[in-house]
C-alpha cells in the first residue's frame, strides 16, 4: 500500500482545519509499519482515511491511497465495501465498545463468513471455532457461546483480531490495540499479532504512542507531529540515531535514553493555533529563523531514512 | 529519618453481587494484610496491574474509604481511632492527585476557585490575599497568571494535571499520594509532569506514595518500591535492589515486559489457600498450592515466595 501526499481537513465553526498534511507512507508486503505520535497528531485520521471511514465532517483535500494498483479514494463505495475486511481490515483501540454486547462471540465471529463468503451456518460455525482457536483460546467451543461481558479486555481484543483476520486480508491496520490493557495481556496480544502477521504473510500498519512497543514490533517507523510525518526510518537505525528533534525528545521522554528524563518543553498546540513554519519550532531546542518562516520539506538522508528538518541537508 | 506513615495489616473486602437482585454475593479481597511505611522525604512507588489493589490502598490510607481491618499511623496518630470530626483538620497534611484530570476537576469552577477552596477551608490565609497565594502556587507548578481565571475545559490534560497538583500542595501537606497521575497523559507531557513531581518533592520536602503500572515511571520517581498482586504485596524493597535483583517471579515478569519487552504468561486460575500468584507462576511447586508465603527478608528487600530465602 502506498499513501501519497494525503491531506485531510475537518470542518469546524471557524472553517476548515488541516488535520493531516502531505502524508506519504509506503508499506511493502509482509512489512510492519509503526506510525508513532501523541494524541491528536492525526494517526487515527490517517488510518481511517485509508479505509474511507472518516466521519462526515472530514474531507480529503488531496492525495491518493494506492493499494494493489488501485486508488482507494477514487473507486466507488460498492467496491470499497469489498475491500474492507477482505483485503484491508482494522483492529480498534477499545475492545469494550467494538463488540456488540448482546450478541454471542460466535455470532459475531461467523458473521464475516456468512456475509462476505456466503457460507452455510454449520460451515461458518466450524470456521469460526477454528479461528478462535488460532488466536489462542484454549476451549473455543465454550467461548463461541459466551457474551462479550464474560471475557476480559485481552480476550475481547483477541476476538476482534480473530474477526479482522477471518477473510485473510493482505493488510491489517491496528489502532492502539493494547492501550487499554495491562502490561501482561498487552504483550500477549502483541505476540499474537506478530505471529499472525508472519504466518499469514500480512502487512501491518501499527498505530501507537508507545515507543517500547515499536522497538519490539516494527520494520519501519514514522513519527507524526501535528498532522505531518516528520521522520521515517528503519527501526534499528531509528533507535540508534533519531534525526528529528521531536523524535529525540520523545525517546528521552519515554526513558529510552537511559534513566535520565529530559522532557520536551511546551505542549502540543491545538489545531486552531498551529504555528507557522515548522510545526515543531516553538518546542524545539535547535530553532533557527528559517524554521519560523518556512515549513521544511522531507530531506532524504539515506535509503529508507528521511526527515522534515532544516538541520539536515543544505 | 522519621516515619510519616506506617500502615499495619490493612485489609479491605468488597462484596460483589451477581446481579442487582441476587441474595448471595461473592467477596473480592482488594487488600489482604498490607503493611507499609513511608519515611520522611521519601517516595514509595507502588506497582501492579489493574485490580491489584493499588488504588484501594491509596484510598484507604487517606481514609477516603474505610478499611475493614488494620491500623494506619500518620505522624504517630492512629487515624482509625479518630472520629470524622477529629480527622478533618488532619486532612490538610495528606493530599491526593488522581489519575484522570478530566474528571477530578469540577468543570463549573475556575482554577482560582479550585485551588483556593482547600486554602480557605483550612484558614491558611485570609480572603483578601488568597488570589496572590494561588498565583504563587500556580507558578510553582509551571502555570502563569493567565491560568487563574480559566475553566478546566480551556486547558490541556497536562495543564489540568498541574492544577490538580497545585490543589494538592496548596495546604502544604507532608504526605502526597499520587494515583497513576501520568498514565492518561501523552509521552512528552508525562515526562514534564514527572519532573514536576520530583521538583515539588525536593522543594517542599514531601513524602510521596506514587502509584503506577509503569515500571519505568516507578524507577524514575521512587526510592522504595512495592510490587502488588491481587491485593497482596509480593515484593518490596530499595529501588536499586528490586531492579537489579528481582526475586519474585511476578516482579521478574513485569521487568521482562516493561524494560525488555518480552515474556510469556500462563492462564490465570484462583485456588483457595494457595499463593496469590499460584495460577500464573512458572515455578510453582506443591507447597505453593496449599500455603500462602509471607513476606520474608530484610528491611532492604522482602519477598513473599517459597523459592527464596530460608523457607
Amino acid at each position: 500500500m502506498e499513501i501519497r501526499k494525503l491531506s485531510v481537513e475537518v470542518m469546524t465553526e471557524t472553517g476548515f482545519l488541516e488535520v493531516i498534511k502531505d502524508v506519504d507512507l509506503t508499506i511493502d508486503e509482509g512489512e510492519i509499519y509503526s506510525l508513532v505520535g501523541e494524541s491528536g497528531c492525526g494517526k487515527t485520521v490517517t488510518a481511517l482515511s485509508v479505509l474511507r471511514l472518516l466521519g462526515p465532517s472530514f474531507r480529503v483535500k488531496n492525495g491518493s491511497v494506492l493499494f494493489r494498483g488501485r486508488d482507494l479514494l477514487a473507486i466507488p463505495e460498492k467496491e470499497m465495501e469489498k475491500i474492507r475486511g477482505r483485503e484491508i481490515s482494522m483492529v480498534f483501540q477499545e475492545p469494550m465498545t467494538s463488540l456488540n454486547p448482546v450478541l454471542k462471540i460466535g455470532e459475531q465471529t461467523k458473521e464475516m463468513f456468512v456475509v462476505h463468503l456466503g457460507l452455510k451456518k454449520k460451515e461458518a460455525k466450524e470456521r469460526a471455532i477454528e479461528l478462535l482457536k488460532e488466536v489462542g483460546f484454549e476451549n473455543p467451543e465454550k467461548r463461541y457461546h459466551q457474551y462479550p461481558h464474560q471475557l476480559s479486555g485481552g480476550q475481547r481484543q483477541r476476538v476482534l483480531i480473530a474477526i479482522s483476520i477471518s477473510l485473510n486480508p493482505k493488510l491489517i491496520i491496528c489502532d492502539e490495540p493494547t492501550t487499554s490493557l495491562d502490561v501482561a495481556s498487552e504483550w500477549e496480544i502483541l505476540n499474537l499479532l506478530l505471529s499472525l502477521v508472519r504466518e499469514r504473510k500480512m502487512s501491518m500498519l501499527f498505530i501507537t504512542h508507545d515507543l517500547h512497543i515499536v522497538e519490539n514490533l516494527s520494520h519501519k517507523i514514522g513519527i507524526m507531529y501535528l498532522g505531518r510525518i516528520v521522520e521515517e526510518q528503519k527501526k534499528d537505525n531509528f533507535f540508534k540515531k533519531p534525526y528529528h528533534p521531536y523524535s529525540q525528545g520523545l525517546l528521552r521522554s519515554a526513558f529510552m535514553r537511559g534513566e535520565k528524563l529530559i522532557p520536551i518543553k511546551g505542549s502540543v498546540p491545538d489545531l486552531k493555533n498551529v504555528p507557522k513554519g515548522c510545526k515543531f519550532h516553538p518546542r524545539c531546542d535547535y530553532v533557527m529563523d528559517l524554521c519560523m518562516r518556512e515549513e521544511p520539506k522531507p530531506i532524504r538522508i539515506d535509503d529508507g531514512t528521511w526527515v522534515r528538518c532544516f538541520l539536515y541537508g543544505n | 529519618m522519621g516515619e510519616v506513615l506506617s500502615v499495619r495489616e490493612l485489609s479491605k473486602t468488597y462484596e460483589l453481587k451477581k446481579s442487582v437482585f441476587s441474595i448471595r454475593s461473592s467477596k473480592i479481597r482488594a487488600l489482604d494484610k498490607v503493611s507499609l511505611k513511608v519515611n520522611e522525604h521519601e517516595t514509595l512507588g507502588i506497582v501492579g496491574e489493574s485490580g491489584s489493589g493499588k488504588s484501594t490502598l491509596a484510598r484507604c490510607v487517606l481514609l477516603l474509604e474505610r478499611p475493614d481491618l488494620g491500623e494506619i499511623h500518620f505522624c504517630g496518630v492512629d487515624l482509625l481511632k479518630l472520629k470524622e470530626k477529629e480527622l478533618k483538620p488532619l486532612r490538610r497534611w495528606m493530599q491526593i492527585v488522581f489519575q484522570d484530570p478530566y474528571s477530578s476537576l469540577n468543570p463549573r469552577k475556575r482554577v482560582i476557585d479550585i485551588v483556593s477552596e482547600p486554602i480557605l477551608n483550612f484558614n491558611l490565609v485570609d480572603k483578601g490575599t488568597v488570589r496572590e497565594k494561588v498565583k504563587d502556587i500556580l507558578l510553582s507548578v509551571g502555570l502563569d497568571e493567565s491560568f487563574v481565571d480559566k475553566y478546566p475545559h480551556e486547558m490541556s490534560g497536562g495543564q489540568r494535571q498541574r492544577v490538580a497538583i497545585a490543589r494538592a500542595i496548596c495546604t502544604e501537606p507532608s504526605l502526597l499520594v499520587a494515583d497513576e497521575p501520568v498514565s492518561s497523559l501523552d509521552v512528552s507531557i508525562q515526562a514534564q509532569i514527572l519532573s514536576l513531581f520530583l521538583k515539588i518533592k525536593e522543594e517542599r520536602k514531601l513524602s510521596m506514595i506514587f502509584i503506577s503500572h509503569d515500571l519505568n515511571v516507578i524507577r524514575f520517581i521512587s526510592e522504595r518500591v512495592m510490587v502488588m498482586f491481587k491485593g497482596k504485596i509480593v515484593e518490596e524493597g530499595e529501588k536499586e535492589e528490586i531492579f537489579s535483583n528481582p526475586l519474585h517471579p511476578y516482579t521478574r515478569l513485569l521487568l521482562d515486559y516493561s524494560i525488555r519487552g518480552r515474556g510469556r504468561i500462563r492462564g490465570d486460575e484462583d485456588k483457595e489457600g494457595a499463593c496469590v500468584y499460584y495460577g500464573r507462576c512458572e515455578w510453582r511447586g506443591k507447597r505453593c498450592a496449599n500455603e500462602a508465603p509471607l513476606l520474608y527478608g530484610t528491611e532492604n528487600h522482602r519477598v513473599a515466595c517459597f523459592l527464596e530465602g530460608t523457607y
